[in-house]
């Protein structure tokens, strides 16, 4: 998962779970709004990264997400391509699930 | 016995009520349900105190606070005695941090300050007595005796709109599905402050978020927060609780809520204990002595905020002062959803959102104060709570003083 159009899914995806399940976001929301300054805390952090999990099987390596690696969803959406699928799956309850 | 002003609830509203009524010389009876006075801010160990400054665009922005009365100086009091740090910058938004422990013992020392005001703590409101449209007394059960206190006037800074909900004053509850979120927050010691720093916090959120999705912890853990409290060695940990069902006015509801709290926050500690190095050395300092409630009854007073008079800055004729803090959604346990007001405007509080509109000798104060449920989103934090109180205090202490003369 590393060419344009898959970076593009990515960032349409981090687009939308971001301004309708995570935050209230304002017009104007897109690739490189900061995303702490859109309010994105530590809860809205946890729910994305389930998402981003659940929705590509990758997990971003421990320590390897920083605040400034990852501020916006240009930048985020790099760190998920770049991140490997995980080898052993780690969600054990059906995809749709709610959390 | 009597009281010029009878209020209930020794929160942060009730609190800046007392000081404010006994300041203008009338006789006080303040009552409060738990052993230590501070409410949310000391019993469920709500450690910020929010609303207490403007908004401002960036950090480079010139900082102050939103008013100059009672709200400043118990602030200045708590940070002056080294009982609050800051303000802190979270996000976009300026907090005072402070000790919940030491937010109750000042709150105590200032209002032993006051001759005129009489305080009964493990206290509960039994029954109100109504004449006309006016509340006469109030009865009060303290261990096994129960007292009745004939006053002037009343202000409910219970949280829960009870006064008004005993008198029949008339109040609104939102659907359960909609009311915001309790939260249960504990305090930590011994966690290596470096993990308090933003990527700190983020490799904690990594590691939640994980064992979540590994079955290894409930899906609750991820209403998980960490802040650093007053002094480094101390963190609190604040868990947003899911509490499918929360009835905050149900005896049964609040109890099982409490129990999803502790045993989410014991199960994240034993976990991050195991896998995180920076957890090794830790131990729980202190579970809360309840659960921290944001909303609850909203009392009907003469005018009801909305989130329109929020969002636009309204300003009014009879406003009491500025609330300064945005509309914070907490409707699931998934974060807060901010909706700021149009250029950070502050908009003021009318004294006829603390009025009641049937019981003329009435007021209210403090997170239940009359709102829709997106306003009291915002009014609810305790810089506004500290407001609505020194309000309430001097337009009942105003009522009290004329019905004595």
């Amino acid at each position: 998962m590393s060419d344009q159009s898959n970076l593009k899914a990515v960032q349409i995806f981090l687009i939308d779970v971001l301004s309708s399940e995570i935050l209230e976001t304002t017009p104007g929301f897109n690739n490189h709004s900061n995303l702490f300054d859109a309010g994105l805390d530590s809860l809205g952090t946890m729910q994305l990264l389930v998402r981003i999990e659940q929705r590509f099987g990758i997990q971003i390596p421990a320590g390897k997400l920083t605040k400034e690696n990852s501020s916006t969803i240009e930048q985020l959406s790099k760190l998920i391509a770049d991140s490997s699928v995980t080898e052993a799956p780690l969600v054990r309850r059906p995809k749709q699930a709610p959390l | 016995m009597h009281a010029d002003v009878f209020i209930i609830g020794g929160g942060s509203a009730g609190i800046s009520a007392a000081i404010s009524a006994a300041r203008r010389g009338v006789s006080v009876v303040l009552v409060e349900k738990h052993r230590n006075l501070g409410g949310m801010a000391s019993a469920a160990m709500v450690h910020s105190i929010c609303g207490l400054y403007l908004l401002r665009e960036n950090e480079s922005a010139p900082l102050s606070f939103a008013n100059e009365g009672f709200s400043k100086e118990f602030a200045n009091v708590l940070i002056n005695s080294g009982a609050a740090r800051g303000p802190v910058r979270l996000g976009r938004l300026d907090v005072l941090m402070h000790k919940p422990s030491l937010f109750a013992e000042h709150s105590k020392r200032m209002i032993d300050e006051h001759p005129n005001i009489r305080l009964f703590l493990n206290t509960q409101l039994y029954k109100t007595h109504t004449k006309e449209s006016r509340l006469s007394g109030v009865t009060i059960s303290h261990g096994d005796e129960l007292h009745t206190i004939e006053c002037n006037a009343v202000i409910d800074a219970t949280g829960d709109a009870e006064v008004f909900m005993l008198a029949g004053a008339g109040y609104d509850r939102s659907p359960l599905e909609t009311l915001q979120r309790p939260a249960y927050i504990i305090s930590l010691k011994g966690v290596d402050h470096e993990l308090m720093c933003d990527n700190g916090r983020l490799l904690l959120a990594q590691a939640i978020s994980r064992g979540v999705a590994a079955g290894q912890l409930p899906s609750g853990a991820l209403g998980t927060a960490f802040r650093t409290g007053v002094s480094n060695d101390q963190v609190m940990v604040t868990i947003d609780l899911e509490a499918q069902g929360f009835d905050p006015n149900d005896t049964a509801s609040r109890y099982k809520a409490e129990l999803e709290g502790k045993e989410t926050a014991d199960e994240v500690f034993v976990f991050l204990k195991k896998e995180i190095s920076g957890f090794q050395k830790a131990s729980i300092q202190e579970h809360p002595t309840c659960l921290g409630v944001r909303e609850s009854r909203r009392a009907h007073g003469i005018y009801q905020l909305t989130e329109k008079d929020i969002l636009e800055g309204t300003r009014f004729d009879d406003e009491v002062g500025l609330a300064a803090w945005p509309v914070e959604l907490r409707e699931t346990a998934r974060g807060p959803r901010f909706r700021y007001p149009a250029e950070n405007r502050p908009y003021g509080i009318p004294l006829r959102s603390l009025t009641s509109k049937r019981v003329e000798n009435l007021f209210v104060a403090g997170k239940c104060i009359s709102t829709t449920h997106e306003a009291q989103a915002s009014v609810r934090v305790i810089g506004t709570c500290l407001l609505t109180g020194e309000a309430a205090g001097i337009a009942a202490s105003t009522l009290a003083k004329a019905g004595n003369s």
